[in-house]
């Protein structure tokens, strides 16, 4: 009599507890391994959304709902994460912050220190890595400690972009005293230990990683502003984009990453899930080897850019969703300024142009594209078609990711097609990047003294009518000499369940586990 | 004393064979990974300094000539160090041996299903050509040779996941409820026997059923070709005629039949079983399957050397392995193959 009671409570306990685990975890299906948990050395989305979630940034951006379905961070509001307030000094060149008092180590339970701040300096430093690269390019010079919840940071000259450097997944402290034990003489920052473990202060923490089945995220309990929704946030290895889309449909998973175009459109009408399209600063970018003839000539480079299809590529690439370019700064960047973009698709004034260069009967040449990029080769095909209406032959030549980027850096392709993602929304920064004379990203050999000028005086310019004027000045020299063309500005559309809410779109198109939900 | 001598010369001349056949794969292996870029651009992506650069270069021990890089890389083998994931700073190795059981569980499973189909039925085709059981066995055998192993995943997947749901999602080898037993071989039917969870050994099971399927209707054509093959030649030879002449009982006959029949068929399953190893990366993608396929799939995209190198290595010296115990095996039953070689 009582046994079969017992059971039946048993197995109504079991059932419920798991109903329970399941409404408490988020299920995401992603496309691949997260590669490391070491921010310097990763440069993978994966890997970023990761650390994103697991560390405190320094900083955070403050957010909007747009009452679109999705909430929207806004770039130019700045708010503290793992330091809590901050001064500047009259000539901004010096910056005193506060570390927040109830910012903890999920682990240990330990405060986060100034000390930790410090070796999260050596280390990039140290480790000569991704870190080292916003360190200087925030103009840092020194880094010092005044007591135990107070830095001081000394800058070179002013730094408009540090805010925005020191809010992206990277930069977050990690406790010290735990990483120095895994010190070795052949490892001195503890590479190996730490692409394996995350000593963080973030609104999750790793709780199981089984490499190349899934990992676990457990939400920190004490985190400084409050747990989040999901206890666990599971992410599954589905390698397969057909079954990432289909665990979707059948709701064995509550988001699904990396979907193709096509599957996202198959998606839109499917019973319980919902397509979150958000428009960004991810821009397709046709760039030219301005060092070779024909592209050496900018007239050759504004002739393609008159021949290209903006709007047909937005309606019948994206369904309408994005925005087709207008400009080296994109659409929803921060100084673009629409009325500048002259350009619009007119297949006589390309070819004009091309018989002004000296090519009347239009000519061939080959664009590489990295084979890891499905987006960069649709989007070649449609240009492959509209250029031969002008009279320009256009091979396409997809090369393997590693090859594709060596040619980048070492400017041997003639042309070449990819995303850049503007996650630091400033056009000062983008052209320290990639437009200024010999700039590391500067995939084009492009050179133009007038621009290096207005991008040094962006560098250093906080006044906000100034820093307009300049990104205005900085529009008109790219669209003049063309040494890309910004094709489009494209959404970034994330296929989820229809009960999950409270997403939060960043800069740079990461996933934040903290602020989602699920409707009751 | 002559036997003894004969042996000892096959094996060595077999392990002679597979020790180079190894070093000529290593030495390509590390050519070719080598043209498909320089990984230093990728691994750092488009921020970094002239100094964060060299750091890298150095780091990747790149900076040095490219036969230097190759004999440090032969030494290291040479003590199994099988070099470091760029990206997950995990040992290749120890990559190796964490992921080679998913693929040998999947790969035998889908051999021995193949095997206990394709050989039967193609000694019962041989024996009645025109039935309509050799035709049958035919028509499989065509449809399986001609199906990618991949679409035939994702068929499945489509009817007995997302339509009937009679078997579980693609999601991996056995249900998440039991991925804390404790691992001992890393093959999911014998650890969760070994662990006495009959539950978790028929989760493990129902994962299964789709790769293993999937994989022994596409790779095992060609045993249930060659069996049908051989049976019908030797039916048709001279000796299997005098045999049934004199009046040999049918039992005796159909042993000659099998002894012959065995050489080519035992090679044939070795290379079947060679080819499942390395020839299983699709199928791992669609299922999830965190085997050696997933793990070279996921090191090439990432323009990761050693993990390829590895995997490489691996999956060929498997091959070779076996290559060499079917041909002792063959020098066994048919002293004429120990004698010609």
């Amino acid at each position: 009599m009582f046994r079969p009671i017992a059971g039946a409570a048993l197995a109504i306990a079991t059932a419920w507890s798991s109903a329970a685990f399941a409404q408490q975890t988020l299920t995401i299906a992603i496309s691949g391994e997260i590669e490391t948990l070491d921010p310097p050395f990763s440069q993978f989305q994966r890997s970023n959304e990761v650390n994103y979630n697991v560390l405190d940034q320094f900083f955070r951006y403050g957010w909007a709902d747009t009452g679109k379905g999705y909430a929207l961070a806004d770039t130019a509001k700045v708010e503290g994460s793992a330091f809590e307030s901050w001064t500047w000094s009259g000539d901004n060149k010096v910056l005193t912050l506060k570390m927040r008092k109830d910012a903890k180590f999920t682990a240990s339970g330990k405060p986060v220190t100034a000390d930790d701040v410090l070796y999260w300096v050596e280390r990039a430093r140290g480790t000569k890595a991704g870190t080292d690269w916003n360190v200087n390019t925030a103009h840092i010079e020194n880094v010092k400690a005044i007591d135990a919840s107070t830095v001081e940071i000394t800058f070179s000259q002013a730094s408009p972009w540090f805010f925005a450097l020191f809010r992206d997944q990277s930069q977050a402290p990690i406790e010290a005293a735990v990483a120095k034990e895994h010190h070795t003489a052949d490892d001195p920052w503890a590479a190996k230990w730490l692409s394996k473990n995350s000593p963080g202060s973030g609104e999750y923490s790793v709780a199981e990683w089984q490499p190349g089945v899934e990992m676990r995220l457990a939400a920190n309990p004490s985190y400084w502003d409050g747990k989040a929704f999901f206890d666990n946030v599971v992410l599954k290895t589905v390698p397969s984009s057909a079954n990432r889309a289909l665990l979707l449909k059948n709701g064995e998973v509550d988001i699904a990453r990396d979907l193709s175009n096509d599957e996202i459109n198959l998606l839109r009408d499917a019973p319980g899930v919902k397509i979150v399209s958000v428009p960004t600063r991810n821009q397709m970018l046709f760039g030219f080897n301005t060092t070779q003839a024909p592209f050496d000539n900018a007239k050759v480079r504004q002739a393609l850019a008159w021949a290209v299809p903006y709007d047909d590529i937005v309606a019948g690439l994206f369904a309408g969703a994005g925005h087709a370019s207008k400009g080296p700064i994109p659409v929803e960047g921060q100084g673009h300024d629409s009325a500048l973009w002259t350009v619009s698709t007119n297949i006589d004034k390309a070819k004009q142009l091309l018989a002004e260069a000296g090519h009347p009967n239009g000519f061939a040449f080959t664009l590489d594209i990295d084979d890891g990029n499905p987006t960069a080769q649709q989007i070649a095909v449609v240009l492959k078609d509209a250029f031969s209406k002008a009279g320009v032959d256009m091979t396409i030549n997809v090369q393997p990711a590693s090859v594709f980027a060596e040619g980048l850096g070492k400017l041997s392709h003639q042309a070449w097609m990819r995303d850049l993602l503007w996650y630091v929304d400033d056009a000062g920064y983008t052209g320290e990047l990639f437009f200024k004379t010999k700039a590391v990203a500067n995939w084009m050999g492009y050179s133009n003294p007038k621009l290096d000028e207005t991008i040094t005086k962006l560098g250093v310019a906080v006044d906000p009518a100034e820093r307009k004027a300049l990104a205005a000045d900085y529009q008109k020299i790219l669209i003049e000499d063309m040494p890309t063309i910004a094709i489009v500005d494209m959404p970034f559309e994330i296929a989820m369940r229809d009960n999950i809410e409270g997403y939060v779109q960043l800069p740079d198109n990461l996933l934040w586990y903290w602020p989602l939900k699920r409707a009751q | 004393m002559d036997s003894t001598r004969h042996w000892i010369k096959f094996l060595a001349k077999r392990l002679g064979g597979l020790a180079l056949s190894l070093w000529i794969v290593s030495l390509i292996t590390f050519t070719v990974t080598r043209l498909i870029g320089n990984p230093v651009y990728l691994l750092l992506g488009p921020r970094y300094t002239e100094d964060q650069f060299q750091a890298a270069v150095q780091r990747l021990g790149l900076d040095r000539p490219i036969w230097d890089q190759y004999l440090t890389y032969l030494g290291n083998v040479l003590t199994g160090d099988l070099g470091v994931s760029r990206y997950t700073q995990t040992p290749v190795l120890e990559d190796l041996l964490h992921r080679a059981p998913a693929t040998l569980e999947l790969s035998t499973l889908a051999l021995l299903l193949g095997v206990a189909w394709a050989v039967p039925a193609g000694i019962a085709a041989a024996r009645n050509p025109r039935g309509w059981f050799a035709w049958f066995a035919d028509a499989i055998a065509r449809i399986g040779v001609s199906l990618p192993g991949f679409w035939l995943s994702l068929l499945l997947v489509f009817v007995f996941f997302a339509q009937l749901q009679w078997l579980p999602a693609p999601l991996g080898r056995i249900d998440e409820a039991y991925r804390d037993l404790p691992v001992v071989t890393g093959w999911m039917t014998i650890d969760t026997l070994l662990a006495g969870n009959l539950a978790a050994f028929g989760s493990a099971l129902a994962h299964l059923v789709m790769p293993v399927v999937a994989l022994a209707i596409t790779t095992c054509p060609s045993i249930f070709q060659i069996t049908r093959a051989r049976t019908e030649e030797i039916m048709a030879s001279d000796y299997i005629r005098s045999a049934r002449a004199f009046g040999m009982p049918d039992r005796t006959i159909r042993r000659y039949m099998l002894l012959n029949m065995a050489a080519p068929v035992l090679t044939m399953i070795a290379m079947t079983y060679g080819f499942l190893i390395s020839g299983t990366v699709l199928v791992e993608v669609v299922f999830t399957w965190p085997g050696l396929g997933l793990y070279a799939v996921n090191a090439m995209s990432h323009s990761d050397y050693e993990p390829v190198q590895g995997v490489v290595l691996f999956t060929t010296a498997f091959y070779l392995f076996l290559y060499m115990a079917a041909d002792i095996v063959n020098g066994v039953i048919d002293p004429r193959a120990r004698a010609s070689s």
